[in-house]
């Protein structure tokens, strides 16, 4: 009897370190998960936003075009992005791309010339990264980083999508 | 042994207990900001400052609905470039939430938290607003 004496504690010990481990892979994953979602919206907003900055000159000839100011450091989508709490947010070097919207889908810089079929209008491409601190820093989760990537198109209200023009 | 056994079971409870408060955490951080972001973009809809603060509270009071003590969401909307929203480039909106752990209400010992999170949403700049 005396020799099995205290091994539940051992028992107790092994079980709380498992636990930790465990608790590391819900609450980091669950937050690595909730950074995804965030970056995601943020891309989408920052997207619109830099999809809004219309050319007003190029407008009134009836033509819609993003300028390239859209996308630059001083542009609403950046604007957008730092007005996040925190600024835990941003968008790397070449994460902002104005383009054009492809038949499948896409939105690509444009090439010229341009693809079969052409364009269906302008659109841009916003990728934004996360940079997280978790809650309970357990072996490889420090701190992570992690990002999205979205778009937002150009629609016509009536005229839908044709040559970048309405 | 097997009374040994008996005593540490509260202990193993306790463990167990603190992975689903974790996970419950995580769960609702994510919900809170999610509904950020749907009241932010609810706000940016709206044409006049009224319906953009009404139309954020509903939005966040839908995806948030019996997750806060006490009912309702609190949700602030607040213009960004300008003081005006007629003017204004962006709409932010935070919306904070006091959760109830679920895993801590079960053993009849509420441990309540508050989560705040913040959105911002582009407002159209062809859209006539007041």
């Amino acid at each position: 009897m005396t020799s099995d004496r205290g091994s539940v504690s051992l028992w107790l010990i092994i079980f709380a370190l498992a636990v930790i481990v465990l608790l590391g892979f819900v609450v980091d994953g669950g937050q690595y998960m909730n950074a995804r979602e965030r970056a995601a919206d943020i891309a989408q907003q920052a997207a619109r936003a830099a999809v809004d900055d219309l050319s007003t000159a190029a407008l009134r000839q009836g033509v819609f075009t993003i300028p390239a100011g859209a996308c630059q450091q001083n542009g609403p989508a950046a604007a957008l992005v730092s007005e996040y709490a925190g600024n835990e947010a941003t968008i790397p070097a070449g994460g902002c791309v104005i383009g054009g919207l492809t038949a499948a889908g896409d939105c690509e810089a444009q090439a010229n010339p341009p693809p079969a079929g052409g364009y269906l209008g302008p659109c841009v491409k916003v990728t934004v990264d996360i940079t997280v601190s978790p809650a309970i820093p357990v072996g490889t989760f420090g701190a992570f980083t992690t990002g999205a990537t979205e778009q937002a198109t150009l629609d016509c209200g009536s005229n839908v999508r044709t040559t970048g023009v309405c | 042994m097997a009374v040994e056994f008996a005593i540490a079971v509260p202990g193993f409870l306790v463990l167990l207990l603190l992975v689903a408060a974790g996970g419950d955490w995580v769960s609702s951080s994510g919900q809170v900001g999610a509904a950020a972001s749907d009241a932010a973009r609810a706000a940016s809809l709206a044409r006049d400052w009224a319906s953009a603060a009404s139309d954020a509270s509903a939005a966040a009071d839908d995806d948030l609905k019996g997750v806060c003590v006490g009912g309702a969401p609190r949700t602030t909307p607040a213009p960004i470039g300008s003081t005006d929203f007629a003017r204004a480039a962006d709409v932010q909106v935070t919306v904070s939430c006091t959760v109830n752990l679920q895993a801590f209400k079960v053993i009849g010992f509420p441990v309540t938290t508050t989560f705040t999170s913040t959105a911002v949403a582009p407002l159209d700049p062809f859209v006539q607003r007041s």
